[in-house]
Formats: structure tokens, sequence, C-alpha cells
């Protein structure tokens, strides 16, 4: 026992903690409610339920998309590899579905994302709608079973980095290129001159050999034959009927398709999960400031951009 | 025949730590049921049903906006807490568990306890770094000092009492 205190007390007021007890509760009802909110316009997953993750793979393969409402429809391998990584890793999900309505795009990006697809523990299928041709069929070549309708088109297993060359153009308008550079091949590509053979030469090396990776991937993905791969290797696309007879694709069909063969071949009971990034308003806003901007910058850098922003594309 | 017995009399001394122990377990049950109340059913919207601990963990990994949406639920809760003891014990120096256990919460400076010290006494409720550090700390404190005061109310000059009658 220690020395006397007298505590100042008014007596203890029920009603009064009874009040305090009620506005906490509304109080945690306001918080539950920014929470959940801010939990759906974040950038998240979209949490619906489901056990089989759809992940769409729409337009053109890139790297990375950094623009965001443009006006050509991209998808980055940064957002399908996370989406991929988080499917395979999630417990409630069972299988993972590509949904491919793409052209292709850049040879590394379509790496990135057979690669990952390669690493995935689950079962992969990739459905090709429209389109599924070039780095979009490295994609789907890298899953374990494909589906495509007859009349998709598929296949297109080749490199392209052709351009439109000004050089003539600017010669009749008295537009000189003043050519500066410090390293014979550093303008190569450059749209205002015309290609040297040497140059040629050094192209079609380095698409040769993308072109060399990219039929090794199929090969090893699909384990074709010599003579399917020889067919295939001119690049040339096949519907999806032709593709089927040649061994790039498994199966004709489409969502139902797809739902059987997993549920026959599984054994897993089908209702898809939609697998997608959900930009909050937010970003929405922030993407299209800096989409406007990216078209200015784009336009005035244009004049002075040489062969660097010539990206040897799988379409 | 009548007693010629003395008035009861009291005096306030150091609150038993049994009895400390047992108010803040009631304070705990009727905080759990305000956090449960209000928190319930975001909780079930954003973890699925039905699943253990290791799914959970799973899936928390694979879903890094839930995890932070439990983040900042686990922040509102600790905000609802420190509520409930500041808002509480600042008008009348007891939380319901020290009502039941009769102990106050007194300052050690003066009469009135000022609002920043129920703030730095119940700070250590928000589970964020180095906060947490005071739950193993602040019992320590209280066990091995002469006034079994918690690190907490040392800082916010504070002290939790019992009145004694004889």
């Amino acid at each position: 026992m220690t020395k006397q205190e007298k505590i100042e007390t008014s007596g203890f007021k029920w009603w009064y903690v009874v009040v305090i007890l009620v506005l906490l509760v509304i109080f945690g009802f306001l918080l539950s409610g920014i929470i959940f909110i801010a939990s759906l316009g974040g950038g998240g997953i979209d949490s619906s339920s489901g056990n089989v993750a759809l992940i769409e793979v729409k337009g053109v393969i890139v790297t990375d998309d950094s623009v965001g409402l443009s006006l050509t429809d991209s998808i980055s391998s940064t957002e399908l590899v996370e989406q991929i990584e988080k499917a395979d890793q999630d417990p409630s999900i069972s299988a993972i579905v590509l949904d491919i309505n793409s052209p292709g795009g850049s040879a590394v990006a379509s790496s990135e994302i057979g690669d990952a697809l390669k690493r995935a523990e689950k079962p992969t299928v990739a459905w090709i709608r429209d389109i599924g041709t070039s780095g979009a069929y490295w994609v789907a070549s890298a899953t374990d079973h494909i589906i495509a309708h007859r009349a998709s088109i598929t296949g297109s297993v080749g490199v392209i980095a052709s351009y439109l060359e000004f050089g003539g153009l600017l010669e009749d308008h008295n537009v000189t290129y003043r050519r500066l550079v410090a390293g014979s091949m550093k303008d190569i590509g450059s749209p205002f001159k015309e290609m040297t053979e040497e140059e040629q030469e050094v192209f079609q090396k380095n698409l040769d050999q993308i072109q060399e990776f990219f039929i090794d991937e199929v090969k090893k993905n699909r384990l074709l034959k010599k003579s399917e791969l020889d067919k295939i290797s001119t690049g040339v696309f096949y519907i999806g009927k032709d593709a089927k007879d040649l061994g790039l694709v498994d199966e004709l069909g489409g969502k139902y398709e797809v739902i059987k063969y997993l549920e026959e071949q599984e054994g897993i009971v089908v209702e898809f999960k939609e697998f997608k990034e959900v930009k909050s308003f937010i970003d929405i806003l922030a993407e299209s400031m800096g989409d406007q901007f990216f078209q200015i910058g784009k336009g005035i850098g244009n004049g002075a951009v040489t062969a660097h922003d010539n990206n040897l594309l799988l379409t | 025949m009548s007693l010629n017995l003395p008035p009861e009399r009291k005096f306030v001394g150091n609150a038993l730590l049994w009895r400390r122990v047992v108010a803040f377990v009631i304070d705990l049950l009727i905080l759990n049921f305000i956090i449960q109340l209000s928190f319930s059913g975001l909780i079930k919207r954003l973890i699925p049903q039905g699943y253990d601990y290791s799914q959970v963990y799973s899936y928390l990994l694979s879903n890094t906006q839930i995890a932070r949406s439990l983040e900042m639920l686990s922040l509102a809760a600790g905000v609802i807490v420190i509520l409930y003891f500041t808002f509480i014990e600042k008008k009348l120096y007891q939380s319901i568990g020290k009502k039941v256990m009769h102990l106050y919460v007194v300052s050690t400076e003066s009469n009135k306890i000022k609002f920043w010290q129920h703030l730095i006494r119940n700070l250590y409720f928000i589970p964020v770094f180095p906060l947490i550090v005071l739950w193993i700390v602040d019992p320590l404190f209280a066990i091995f000092t002469n006034k079994n005061q918690r690190l907490s109310e040392i800082l916010s000059k504070t002290r939790v009492v019992q009145e004694f009658k004889y």
C-alpha cells in the first residue's frame, strides 16, 4: 500500500459508456466500408469467386505497358507474368486458362510469359479466339493444351522488323539527312536514309537468330517433327483447322471445349475467375494524362529518332 | 447493543497485478465484440471461407491487395481500441473492466488526466513497429517496477490505482 490519494470521480455513468460503445461500432462500420472501397479500387486482382483463373491476352504483347489509354491495345508481360504467378500461388485456383486474342508482339515479352507458364505447377490451357499468331502463339505453345476455333488465325512463326524508308521522299523535297554518327552502324534502320547491304545483313542475321529461338521454343513446347517445323518456319499463318493438322493446336473449339477438357482431363468442375488488374479512377486519370504527354513527346521526338525505335517484333 | 466502530476509511494504493490482468481481459472481450461486429462482414468478403491457416497464408501471399486491406483493418482495430480506452477513461477514470475490478487511472502529476496522457498510455495498441515492442516491454515494466507501472504509463505520467477500504 502506498500513500493516500484522492480519486476525482463523479460516479460511473453507464449511459456514457453505452453511447461510446455504439459510436465505436458505427465508426467501425464506417472504417470497414472505407477499407472495402479502397480494396476494390486499389489496383488489385479481381476477387470474384471461381476456381479456374481466366487471364486475358489481348492486343500487342509488350514488356511494359507504360501507356494507359493508348489507341493500340497492348498487354504487358510484366502484368501477365504477375497474374500467372498469383493464380499459381492462389489455393482457390485449380487451373489457368489464357484467353488469347493477340497478333503477337515483342519476342522478349512473349518469352517472359511463356517461361512463367512453364514454371506454373497448375494445368494451363490456351484458348485462341480470333487471332493468336506469332508472339501470342509462342505464349500459347507454352501451355499444356491449345484450343482454337477452326477459323482462328494462328501460327506465323517468324520475326518482322520492316519499316517505311523516307530517304527518297526527303530527297524529292530537297531535305537532306545530315548524318552525324560515331560508330558506322549507330543509325542502322534510320527511316531517313537508304539501308546499306551491310546494315541489311546485320538486321537479317539478328532476325534469323530470333526466329531460331522462336522455332526452337515451339519445337520443345509442342514436340513437333522436323517436317512440321519446316512448314511452319516460313512464318506463314494458318487457320485453326490447318493448324490442328500440323500439330500447332491440340483441339478445335471454344469456351465449351476448354471447360470440357478441364473437367475430363483434370477433374475440375470449372467456374471461371477473371484475373485482371482493376485500375482505380486515379490510376486511369494518371495514365490518361501520361498518354497525352507521351503522344506529344513522341511527336516531337520522332524527328530526331533513329533506328532505336525499330523494335524487332514477332507480329 | 451498538458497536462503537470507527467510520469506514478508504485509501488508495497500487492496483494489484492480477486485478489489472482480469480488468484487461474483460475490456478485451468487450472490444472483441465491437471489432467482430464491425469488421466480420468485410473479413468474410476478403478471405474465402473454409480455408485453414496455411491456405489463408498462401492466399494472402498471392493477393497483396487483400493483404494490404487486412493490414489497414488491423490498424483500424487498433484505433478503435485506443478510442475506447481514451474516451471512457478520460471522463470516468475507469474502463468497464476497471470498473468491475474497482481500479482507476490517475495522473501522477495533477488531478486531471490530459488527452495526450491517455493517447500515450494507449498508443501500444497500434500494431506497427516499434510500438509492438511495447507488447513485451510494457508487461515486464508492470511486473518489475515498484509502482507496477507499464513503460507507457511511466511515459504518460499515469498509473492505475485501487481503492482499499477498512
